[in-house]
């Protein structure tokens, strides 16, 4: 196995999956995993791999959601798919799984923005070391940065789900 | 010792801090009810938000919901494995445990509590505690009552919610009216004779409305059984394209500005004839120019084969010429593979862009 197939074969799923929790766009998300790999490809030398990767595509991120003329042009690109492609009633079960994943995404959105991708790094199974390294915090801070996070996930979501149950019930 | 803050607290659970506090800890919240309580909340955290976390999952490509139920790549579904459930399921158990013990525990959720005790002596402390509104200790039993319940979190959100949410309900045993559903369906998951120990008990359940939801539950569980199947059954059509796809296909390179297909629209704007189109937004692409300078003009592997030897994180693509590896595949769209292609980029293949493969 070369060691662009092992870094691949090693790393690829758990980046990607990381990142569509962070963007909520799979498509996205195999694009920046792409580019990740890309440029780790041009190193030469990469002592702790995860952290590294996980920091590229962080700031890869970041970098591009700063940017409002993608918003716009995302938004502009689901309009042309709505049209394009017919929108079918999905099954039940699917609603369900729908409605909690549209729970679970507002309730990661009122994370900050450090919060929260510490919290999917950690669900990703970095430790502390490599969080700390991926996102220049101390690694005393990691664990309150953590509780801090969990606790605001938590009740962000309970609060969502209060709200969509008072909807519901009217 | 002083007390624990959280953030210790978490850092200790996530298992970084070394052996020797970690034995320091542990002496001190044996003997400190204040910090046990603290450790069992993060505890319940910490369940809670990797739960709401892989919620996120699954996310359909372009947002906008797409045709009939696209079969998702084996190794991608996060549902597939009966222990992830499990965990899940025992996960969210020790949130509603925790939570519920923040509320004040009602009536009505004492006669939820009771059918636990079946399950076996685990179960009976998270529900005498929880019942007696006893300290988020609770939440340490909690899991291996929950393992039980094991098929709650698929059950859970495949089961009709509408008749366990009720607005005068404390919205806590919502958790585990679901839980009782899980008595009728599931059949794959791990202790279904404990679980069906619990289905006798809810007829016989006392009637505040905390039992008629039960009961309710209970009935509509068993009508999404044949929900439970028919997801299964979806999921083995992701068989199917191993039939149609598998074989040689041309790569083109980004050639002219309008013919990348964008991200979705793949499967509706047929690729040209003759091969893959590369799969890439026109919102993140840069300029074509820089995007021909990263990836060179001509594909490396102009030609490659989709075979079907399955190994993470995808099935094999080789290349048609070499045989050597140069990527992963996996079903999209039921009649298309999209390949990742190591270093080079990701394609969207349509099987009936498939070509015969060279003699070798």
């Amino acid at each position: 196995m070369t060691d662009v197939e092992r870094l691949f074969r090693t790393y690829h799923d758990p980046l990607v999956r990381y990142l569509t929790r962070r963007l909520g766009d799979r498509d996205w998300a195999e694009e920046v995993a792409q580019e990740t790999f890309v440029r780790a490809l041009r190193q030469k030398d990469l002592q702790n791999e995860r952290a590294w990767l996980f920091a590229v595509a962080t700031n890869l991120v970041r970098d591009e959601a700063r940017k409002a003329i993608r918003r716009r042009r995302h938004l502009e690109l689901l309009r042309e798919e709505a049209k394009a492609e017919a929108m079918v009633e999905p099954p039940p079960t699917d609603l369900e799984r729908a409605q909690e994943r549209a729970l679970a995404r507002k309730a990661i959105d009122a994370l900050s923005e450090r919060d929260r991708e510490a919290l999917l790094m950690r669900e990703e199974g970095l430790d502390y070391n490599e969080i700390a390294e991926a996102l220049q915090l101390s690694l005393a801070s990691v664990g309150t940065t953590l509780s801090r996070a969990r606790r605001r996930l938590v009740d962000a979501y309970e609060e969502q789900r209060r709200l969509s149950d008072g909807r519901r019930t009217g | 010792m002083n007390h624990l803050d959280e953030g210790t607290i978490h850092a200790w659970l996530d298992g970084a801090v070394d052996a020797t506090r970690a034995r320091d800890f542990e002496a001190h919240v044996a003997t400190c009810p204040a910090c046990a309580t603290a450790v069992a909340e993060a505890r319940g955290l910490i369940a809670g938000a990797s739960r709401i976390l892989n919620a996120l999952d699954d996310v359909p490509a372009g947002v906008t919901p797409k045709l009939a139920p696209r079969a998702p790549p084996p190794q991608r579904q996060w549902r597939a494995a009966s222990w992830v459930t499990g965990i899940a399921a025992a996960l969210m158990l020790a949130v509603g445990v925790t939570t519920w013990n923040r509320d004040a525990v009602t009536n009505e959720t004492h006669p939820v509590a009771e059918p636990m005790r079946n399950e076996g002596g685990a179960a009976s402390a998270p529900a005498t505690s929880a019942a007696t509104g006893a300290t988020g200790a609770a939440a340490f039993t909690a899991p291996s009552a929950a393992a039980g319940a094991a098929s709650a979190n698929q059950a859970r959100t495949e089961a009709d919610r509408k008749s366990s949410r009720r607005a005068d309900a404390p919205s806590r045993a919502n958790e585990l009216p679901a839980q009782k559903a899980a008595a009728a369906p599931a059949p794959t998951e791990a202790e279904p004779t404990a679980i069906a120990k619990e289905a006798p008990l809810v007829p016989s359940a006392p009637s505040p409305p905390a039992a008629r939801r039960r009961t309710l539950a209970d009935s509509s569980a068993r009508l999404q059984l044949s929900e439970v199947v028919v997801t299964s059954a979806t999921e083995a059509r992701a068989v199917q394209p191993l039939e149609v796809i598998p074989g040689c296909y041309r790569l083109m390179s980004i050639g002219s500005s309008d013919g990348r297909p964008i991200a979705g629209a793949a499967a509706s704007a047929p690729p040209t004839a003759g091969g893959g189109g590369r799969l890439r937004r026109t919102t993140s692409a840069p300029t074509p120019q820089a995007v021909a300078a990263d990836f060179s003009a001509t594909v490396p592997h102009p030609l490659v084969r989709l075979d079907t030897v399955l190994r993470t994180p995808g099935y094999i693509v080789r290349s048609a010429v070499t045989d050597s590896l140069v990527g992963y595949w996996s079903p999209w769209r039921l009649d298309s593979a999209r390949a990742t292609i190591l270093a080079d980029g990701i394609f969207v293949l349509a099987a009936r862009d498939r070509v015969s493969c060279p003699e070798r």
